[in-house]
């Protein structure tokens, strides 16, 4: 019996999606070859897969007998990737760090890249597609994670984390042209009548649930839509061009620079959430790697002369 | 990093056997492909796997002996993976038989089914197919193997002739102790050949069994058949030349009686070239011989 990893993959993401175009596509593969590759399965193993109807491909008995178990030696083959990986970073000293893409991410993203200021070898990567980041960090995926939180969405006992920057509240903020909101007696139920801008769930993990929970509960209504944004520039400037209010976790007015951009911004609900966001550098709890931790404490010095050498700018 | 399955293989066996030469034995394979594989290995783990030694004895490092232990994760879901295949293998696979609802219907399909029901590779069970749909029911692998008349044309199926189904004679009045009926005695009688597998095939053997020497016959459908057992005071026909069917025993007036001749239905099985079941080609042999009574086969 020997089969391939390839055709392994190929039946399992056919078994999920059903069309042999667009796995042949995912794999980066033409139709036929896909098709043989499920034939080149089924002959080594002796079993039929998939029948084929009409209106689509369906799996037989077998097949969906085999399917977790195929899921099975993906998921380890990848975990077996990803730690010799890991291993092999270690042995040569290597550091891999998630920076996510908030503006204080790309200063440091910028200070790193300089080969100057690396203690080790480095490896810069924006959070995936794929992996949450704090699944990427405890799977050894990634070494150093730096990017922010909502409440106590970063506190987790696999993780370790240092706070660099912590901040209470929400803030608002909108282009004066499009909203007459008055600074003054600002009501928050006004801002959910337009279409709201939020961090996503890889710019500031644990915000959008929360928002659209607490909309509803308290409010009873949900914005007419919801601009999701994984770019802190990008939604810096999708609210200049007054394509709604935006509504960030924390001190965005600093974070963001905004009062340069002559937007108008509230800054709310301090009370109500005195963590609100911090924007925090994590590693594995009882991380031994030297250049990691070395890596981290650099980071954390060189952090507040980032954040005033952009103001100075 | 991506280590693929032969990869893998191969390491274990580079382990296992502690030389390149040795390895190369178990894996069936040339010494110089182990070293390309093994050089691919250390390519992409960027740090070396084995130290040589004299004559070829290898020294796993570290890194290898990390990678093994981080491996065996992965070599446990493989091997379970065998294991719920052979366990398919063992309790047999399904075998799906198709046919057209007439050819289900006949003793020959019934001896067919009997002779491979034991057969510990598989389990049957059977899909109906209309004639014309053969080709699309193997192809879609909804079943596999399809048994027609006339054979399933297609690039990618393989079709295989069996003895051909024999002709019995449906008569009212004939003594039940007759045993079998020459051709040349139907010309006494007015008699009918009931379709079977369509018209034209029909009419080609009708024509047959009167070049036998039976007389004049005609046709009739497996509708007019069954009235006709079923009515047995209809008058113009004596006999009907037919395939037996199995499902026949509660017309206790009609008997059955075989046509002693060469003429029958043609009986042909189909099924896909590359099917992932191995065994199908044996399995129409062992088929073809049930259904070939050895005094006659041998």
């Amino acid at each position: 019996m020997e089969f391939d990893l390839p055709s392994l993959e190929t039946f399992v993401r056919l078994a999920d999606c059903g069309s042999f175009s667009e796995v042949a596509r995912a794999q980066k593969i033409s139709q036929p070859a896909a098709s043989l590759r499920v034939a080149k399965l089924e002959n080594s193993i002796g079993l039929r897969l998939f029948s084929r109807h009409p209106d689509g491909l369906q799996l037989t008995r077998d097949g969906a007998g085999l399917l977790e178990q195929a899921r099975r030696i993906l998921v380890e083959h990848r975990r077996l990737g990803v730690r010799m990986e890991r291993l092999h970073r270690e042995s040569s000293g290597a550091v891999k760090v998630m920076i996510d893409t908030s503006i204080a991410g790309g200063r440091i993203r910028d200070y790193l890249r300089q080969p100057a200021n690396q203690l080790a070898p480095l490896e810069i990567v924006g959070p995936g597609t794929g992996r949450t980041w704090d699944e990427a960090l405890r799977q050894d995926e990634v070494d150093l994670v730096i990017t922010g939180t909502f409440l106590h969405a970063g506190d987790q006992p696999q993780l370790q984390r240092y706070d660099l920057e912590h901040q209470k509240g929400t803030t608002l903020a909108w282009n004066p042209a499009y909203f007459d909101f008055d600074t003054r007696n600002f009501r928050f139920p006004e801002a959910l009548r337009s279409t709201i801008l939020i961090p996503g769930e890889r710019l500031v993990p644990g915000y959008q649930p929360f928002l659209e929970r607490w909309c509803l509960d308290s409010y009873g209504a949900l914005p007419p839509d919801v601009l999701v944004f994984d770019d802190e520039a990008a939604a810096l400037e999708s609210c200049c061009v007054g394509l709604g209010v935006m509504i960030f976790p924390g001190d965005a007015e600093r974070r963001m620079s905004l009062e340069a951009t002559g937007l108008g911004v509230v800054k709310t609900f301090e009370f109500l959430l005195p963590d609100a966001y911090s924007y925090s550098i994590f590693v594995r709890a009882g991380e031994k790697h030297a250049s990691v931790l070395k890596t981290a404490i650099k980071i954390a010095e060189i952090y507040p002369s980032l954040d005033g050498m952009d103001r100075r700018c | 990093m991506e280590i693929d399955f032969q990869q893998i293989r191969f390491f274990t066996a580079l382990m296992a056997e502690g030389s390149a030469c040795r390895a190369s034995l178990e894996l069936r394979t040339s010494r110089s492909n182990v070293r390309r594989v093994w050089q691919l290995m250390e390519e992409e783990l960027g740090e070396k796997l084995f130290e040589v030694r004299d004559r070829g004895e290898l020294k796993p490092t570290t890194t290898a002996l990390h990678f093994e232990r981080e491996m065996s994760s992965l070599l446990d879901e493989i091997r379970g993976f065998e294991a719920a295949v052979r366990k398919i293998h063992q309790t047999g696979r399904v075998l799906r038989l198709g046919a057209d609802r007439s050819i289900f219907n006949t003793r020959h399909f019934g001896h067919l089914f009997n002779s491979v029901r034991d057969n510990p590779q598989f389990r049957v069970s059977f899909v109906e197919v209309k004639v014309d749909e053969g080709r699309a029911a193997l192809e879609s692998g909804s079943c596999d193997l399809v048994f027609s008349v006339d054979g399933v044309a297609g690039r990618r199926l393989e079709t295989r002739e069996l003895p051909p189904i024999s002709l019995a004679v449906a008569c009212l009045k004939e003594p039940p102790e007759t045993e079998a009926i020459q051709p040349c005695q139907l010309s006494e009688r007015s008699w009918s050949l009931a379709t079977f597998a369509g018209p034209k095939r029909s009419l080609e053997t009708l024509r047959q069994i009167q070049d036998h020497g039976a007389g004049e016959g005609r046709l009739c459908s497996q509708n007019q058949f069954i009235d006709w057992a079923e009515d047995s005071r209809s008058p113009g026909t004596d006999a009907v030349v037919c395939v037996r069917p199995v499902s026949f025993r509660r017309l206790p007036q009609v008997n059955f009686v075989r046509l002693d001749s060469e003429v029958g239905f043609p009986l042909n099985v189909s099924y896909l070239k590359q099917h992932p079941y191995e065994f199908l080609p044996s399995t129409v042999d062992q088929m073809h011989r049930a259904l070939n009574p050895p005094a006659r086969g041998i």
